[in-house]
């Protein structure tokens, strides 16, 4: 294998159909995007450079400005809820299912192979209003509550979004989580058990600690997938009302093949870039340090 | 010839004919926005436009095509016709004359009647008017006629040739009209997610008792969709008190452009459009009971009466106005719409509205 590996031409040809796919798909379109933001044009009468107008037109598009806050407060709360959702269902898997959680596990998980715009459908359906009360309103209104039209406020799309997208991904998270949690060696919780430690204090002392390499890979992983929302928007009420829960993503999409402003939505996408990227570092960042003292 | 037809979602619709335009590849037809296809617009300049009005002069076929679709198709693209009129469609308000009867309305002449109508319909608990909110033209359709009532037939020409600006109060005025029937509560509950389909057949069971909307409702009036029979009744929006428009100007589009492109207009398309020109002003009044831009050379009879109606008040019409969205740029439109049901639920005030769109305006979208 050693010999394999010290021939150079052996290392070239065993990585370059993989980089010829990688470059081919990943580095030729995100440096073509780059080279798009700085033109103004459309395919039919071709492209004009315009320098660095589309990249100031970011600071003062107040949609921009609106719809970088929604991704953001949209990504924070939901990588909140679906770390310690998970988090809290892989301890649940591990220590109370043990090894009865297969079909649990199973069951959490599969909303999870569900396509996005079906159960973006789903959930349009079960929040609806009219022209048929869906079944949430239905028993807000046997509970003597009247319905409420979740899709015409901001905050009220906002927490159906939450809702639908964390029950989409929660068992994602918990499988991933537990397959950390299953990592740590028994013997360690078993000593910990010994020396007195329980419940809460084991979980926080011991499990939490050994477990942390693996939060912070959900947590990198979540950002940027929670960062890069769109189809399941797109379909449960299109950003709306207005462009209240418009993400970025969104917004890029609409601009580009919509409004036909292949420039703009190429400088929208390079914001979008950025920021998964600043999000990552600052999260590895924060965390080198203590998954270092962890392991 | 042979005739093959593709078929794209709408959302997707102006990327692919972009695309085509791009390889210098569109096909004999195509559907484009409004701004593409006028002097100066993107297809303009490609040479894939060709003008109906003057390819049918030189069909000898100019007098098949009705001078009410020509004119209204001249003030919508800067004098050209660059669309086929498969449609001819006046707007106004569909309204159920068997609701009417149950509450003792009339058909209102003015604007405040309405309202009051609107009011008396409310307290029985009856829906006023139906309108979709994730089609929000539906909505802001409103917002037009009210302009046009108020201003007269030149107020969106005045946006367009920016003697006014949509910020200036006279139009904020008329969105925050619609913003109060919203608050009012006249428009149908749940509007945000209320789809199209669901609005129509909202008003078409009987469960509202008006709706604005343009005369291509007919098609689902003369359907099954309709269970309230020749209880539907179509009446011009009222005039407003004091406007300087009135009742008899109805807003006129001869539907989504149908664009022929120049670049491949031979003899066998000169064939067809001559054919068109000639017999599709009956075929589409016989078979969907709806208005082209053509002359009905073979008479149709019995017609549904509404449909009768309508023609009569189209053969009537002296003067049309265009509708809110027509020199409408492709974010502007897509604003207005998005934003429509915002502003009737109170999510958004009507100088924000309005700001919006003239900022899209502005930047030439």
């Amino acid at each position: 294998m050693g010999h394999i590996l010290s021939n150079r031409r052996a290392i070239v040809l065993f990585l370059a159909p993989a980089l010829v796919v990688y470059v081919g798909v990943i580095v030729v379109p995100s440096a073509w995007s780059l080279v798009y933001s700085f033109f103004k044009g459309t395919p039919a009468l071709g492209f004009q450079y315009v320098g660095f107008a589309n990249f100031t037109k970011l600071w003062t598009d107040p949609t921009v400005r609106q719809t970088l806050l929604f991704t953001v407060k949209y990504a924070v709360v939901l990588l909140i809820c679906q770390i310690v959702f998970g988090y809290l269902l892989a301890l649940f898997y591990l220590f109370f299912l043990r090894r009865l959680s297969t079909l649990i596990r199973t069951l959490v998980f599969f909303p999870v192979v569900l396509p996005p715009v079906a159960v973006a459908l789903l959930f349009n359906k079960l929040f609806a209003v009219a022209p048929q009360i869906g079944p949430v309103n239905s028993v807000l209104q046997l509970l003597g509550i009247t319905p409420v039209d979740w899709f015409a406020t901001g905050t009220g799309a906002f927490a159906v979004i939450i809702v639908m997208d964390l029950w989409r991904s929660a068992g994602f998270y918990a499988v991933l989580l537990y397959a950390g949690l299953v990592d740590i060696s028994s013997d360690v919780i078993e000593s910990a058990r010994i020396d007195g430690a329980s419940g809460v204090r084991l979980v926080r002392h011991i499990i939490l600690p050994l477990s942390k390499p693996i939060v912070i890979a959900s947590v990198i992983f979540g950002l940027n997938a929670d960062l890069k929302v769109f189809d399941s928007i797109l379909a449960l009420n299109n950003g709306g009302p207005g462009t209240a829960t418009t993400p970025l993503n969104l917004y890029m999409f609409q601009t580009s093949f919509l409004y036909s402003d292949y420039g703009y939505g190429s400088a929208i996408a390079m914001l979008i870039t950025v920021l998964c990227l600043v999000g990552t570092v600052l999260v590895f960042r924060s965390s080198r340090q203590r998954v270092g003292e962890a392991v | 010839m042979p005739i093959s037809l593709q078929s794209t979602p709408d959302a997707n619709l102006q990327q692919k004919v972009q695309l085509l335009a791009g390889q210098n590849d569109l096909p004999f037809m195509y559907a484009a926005d409004n701004t593409t296809i006028i002097p100066g617009g993107t297809y303009y300049k490609t040479g894939n436009v060709l003008d109906i009005g003057k390819a049918l002069d030189k069909l000898g076929v100019s007098d098949d095509m009705t001078a009410v679709a020509k004119s209204t198709i001249q003030q919508t693209f800067d004098g050209t016709v660059p669309s086929v009129p498969f449609q001819f469609n006046i707007e106004g308000l569909f309204y159920n004359k068997k609701i009417f009867a149950e509450h003792g309305i009339t058909v209102p002449t003015t604007y405040d009647e309405l309202l009051a109508d609107a009011a008396k319909l409310k307290a029985a608990g009856v829906t006023p008017f139906s309108a979709s909110g994730s089609t929000g033209w539906t909505i802001s359709r409103w917002i037009g006629i009210l302009l046009y009532r108020e201003l007269g037939p030149n107020a969106m020409q005045a946006i367009k040739n920016g003697t006014a600006k949509l910020t200036d109060p006279a139009y904020v005025k008329a969105a925050q009209q619609v913003a109060d029937l919203g608050k009012d509560g006249y428009f149908s509950s749940g509007i945000t997610s209320l789809s199209y389909d669901a609005a129509t057949t909202q008003f078409l069971t009987g469960k509202s008792a008006m709706m604005y909307m343009g005369t291509w409702l007919l098609a689902s009036v003369n359907s099954s969709q309709n269970t309230q029979g020749n209880n539907i009744g179509f009446m011009p929006f009222p005039a407003v008190t004091g406007g300087k428009g009135s009742i008899d100007q109805y807003p006129a589009n001869a539907g989504s452009p149908n664009v022929i492109n120049a670049k491949l207009y031979g003899s066998n398309g000169q064939a067809w459009l001559k054919c068109i020109a000639q017999n599709y002003g009956s075929a589409s009044l016989a078979d969907q009971g709806t208005f082209s831009g053509f002359k009905v050379n073979t008479p149709v009879k019995n017609l549904p009466p509404l449909t009768g109606d309508v023609q009569n008040i189209i053969n009537n019409t002296s003067q049309s106005v265009l509708w809110f969205e027509a020199y409408f740029g492709q974010k502007a439109n897509a604003d207005a719409s998005n934003d429509a049901a915002p502003l009737v639920t109170g999510q958004m005030s009507a100088q924000q509205y309005m700001s919006t769109l003239q900022a899209d305006l502005a930047s030439g979208n």
